[in-house]
This record gives structure tokens, C-alpha cells and sequence, in this order.
């Protein structure tokens, strides 16, 4: 079941200057996708997304600034309202300048453990992986945490010391939301961000080089 | 300051993790430096002030350490005798 706000509707129907894409109610990851719909079709000028809980206006606000959009976020009551400004400039939506020199390294850990076998090992070879990137002159632009591989990122993990230190150098974290969620590990998340598939699927195809400890 | 110990094999380290834990001792598991050769790629790390009486520890549990550093400020490892 397919259901669009009557914001969208609005949107497509280009009566609106300034469009609200009102996204209160709706379940990870639709907003963030029902926004990135409204942006695509936006060819310049501002755009209003309102979303009701934190996860999806950090999503969407990324999902904004990666396209090359100037985003502001004010909370009202439980709800938050983004106001997205889309410069004329960027036609094609992908981000200018800066993440284009250097090389793109994404890291994309699916698991707690490094490698197939045994369990303990895994583990230990996880946080040896993970301990040596540290240590490393080259880093990855980003990390991101898929299905068990988010429990490293939660409370009581042996590296979140490690992944600290890497997210304070510069390294992006982005946990699964949906992992987190199914784990029931949402309150537990200590370092990074939650994230969705589309980040996820867009940092994937975007990456220069994708390492798969 | 940090206290390194090397074993013979992983298995010893992972055995060595679970025995000092037990005894309420703050050990991690870090990757074995490159300036240091070992034939494990893991070594256990704890405070520089908790390393008396370990060995004895892991004597008695079977556990023999190969080697032990002492880990600087700087992060430099020296051997210790």
C-alpha cells in the first residue's frame, strides 16, 4: 500500500510556490524517499518537509545537503519542519567540491564478526580490523553498520572506544536503522548515526572503493 | 602506561582474555603493533599498574605468556625481561 500525503499531491499538481511536504506519520524510510521525490521534481526555490520524530529529520536533512541543498530544522512541539533551499545552480543534485578530492572509502561491515568460521575469532578479528584503522594513515570517508555489524556500534561493544576515536577523526558512522530496530538496539546506539537504506544504497554506488572487511 | 602481553597462540589470548576478566582486571584485545613480531596477530593490553601477578594467574590456569611490553605515552612499546 502506496500512500502519498496530500502535500505531494499538491506538489506535483506545481500550484504552490513554496511546497509542504507534510510526512507526519509515516514509517521509516518513506519520508526520507517521499522527500527525495519532492526534490527531484523541485527545479528551484524552497521546499517544506514536516516529519514527527528525529531519525527522519536527520535523514532527511542529509538526504538534503548530499543533494547539494541548504537546509534549516526548527522544532515545534513534537514536530519538526524543514525548510530545504535548492540553489538553481545544481541541476544534477550531486554535491559539489569537497568529498570529490579525495578519494571515497566506505567501509560496509554486515556483521559483528570478520570473516566466515568461528564465532569468538570473528570477533576478536573485528576488533583487531577495526583497532588497526586507527592506526592507519588512510581512512575511510565513512563506515556503515548492516544487520549484526550495528551491535558494534551499541552499548556494551568491546570497540566502541575504537569507532569513537574514528568518528572523532573524521570518520562517518551510519547504523541501519532497521538493524537496530530488529535487534532492539535503538536506545542503545552510542556512536554514529541512524541511518536508512537509502543513505546506505546511495553511499554504496557512490563509493570510489568499497571495502568488505 | 600499558602492560602488552604476547602468547603463543590465539586461542592462549582468548583464554587469557576470559581468565583476567574473571578476576575484575580492565584487559582489551589489541592488534599486535608491527614493530613487535609475534606469530599471533592479538595481543592482551592492560594498566601498567594491574600487571603484578598476572603471570602467576596464567601460569596457574595453563596459560604461558610469550612476551611482555611495556607500552609508553608515546605509544612505544619496550620489552620488558
Amino acid at each position: 500500500m502506496t500512500y502519498f500525503p496530500e502535500a505531494l499531491k499538491w506538489l506535483i499538481g506545481g500550484k504552490d510556490k513554496m511546497s509542504v511536504i507534510d510526512c507526519r506519520g509515516l514509517a521509516c524510510p518513506q519520508p526520507v524517499m517521499t522527500a527525495k521525490k519532492a526534490l527531484d521534481q523541485l527545479k528551484g526555490g524552497e521546499l517544506i518537509v514536516i516529519v514527527d520524530n528525529t531519525f527522519s529529520s536527520n535523514n532527511v536533512e542529509r538526504l538534503a545537503q548530499s543533494q547539494g541543498c541548504s537546509v534549516e530544522v526548527e522544532s515545534r512541539g513534537e514536530d519538526f519542519y524543514l525548510r530545504i533551499r535548492k540553489g538553481k545552480t545544481s541541476d544534477t543534485g550531486e554535491s559539489p567540491g569537497i568529498e570529490k578530492e579525495v578519494e571515497k572509502i566506505v567501509v560496509y561491515i554486515n556483521s559483528n564478526l570478520l570473516g566466515v568460521g568461528d564465532e569468538a575469532l570473528g570477533l576478536i578479528l573485528m576488533r583487531s580490523f577495526l583497532k588497526t584503522l586507527l592506526d592507519l594513515q588512510t581512512k575511510p570517508l565513512r563506515l556503515i553498520l548492516i544487520n549484526s555489524g550495528v551491535r558494534l556500534a551499541t552499548e556494551g561493544s568491546e570497540v566502541l572506544e575504537a569507532l569513537k576515536k574514528l568518528s572523532g577523526e573524521g570518520v562517518e558512522i551510519l547504523a541501519c536503522g532497521t538493524c537496530l530496530d530488529f535487534y532492539g538496539l535503538k536506545e542503545k546506539l552510542r556512536v554514529g548515526e541512524v541511518s536508512n537504506m537509502y543513505d546506505i544504497a546511495q553511499s554504496l554506488l557512490g563509493a570510489d572503493r568499497l571495502i568488505r572487511p | 602506561m600499558k602492560c602488552v602481553l604476547l602468547f603463543k597462540s590465539v586461542h592462549q589470548v582468548m583464554k587469557a582474555e576470559k581468565v583476567l576478566k574473571g578476576k575484575g582486571f580492565t584487559v582489551d584485545l589489541i592488534p599486535v603493533p608491527r614493530e613487535i613480531s609475534s606469530d599471533c596477530g592479538v595481543a592482551v593490553e592492560l594498566p601498567w599498574e594491574e600487571r603484578s601477578g598476572v603471570s602467576s594467574l596464567l601460569g596457574a590456569s595453563g596459560i604461558s605468556v610469550l612476551e611482555t611490553y611495556k607500552r609508553n605515552q608515546q605509544g612505544r612499546f619496550e620489552k620488558e625481561s
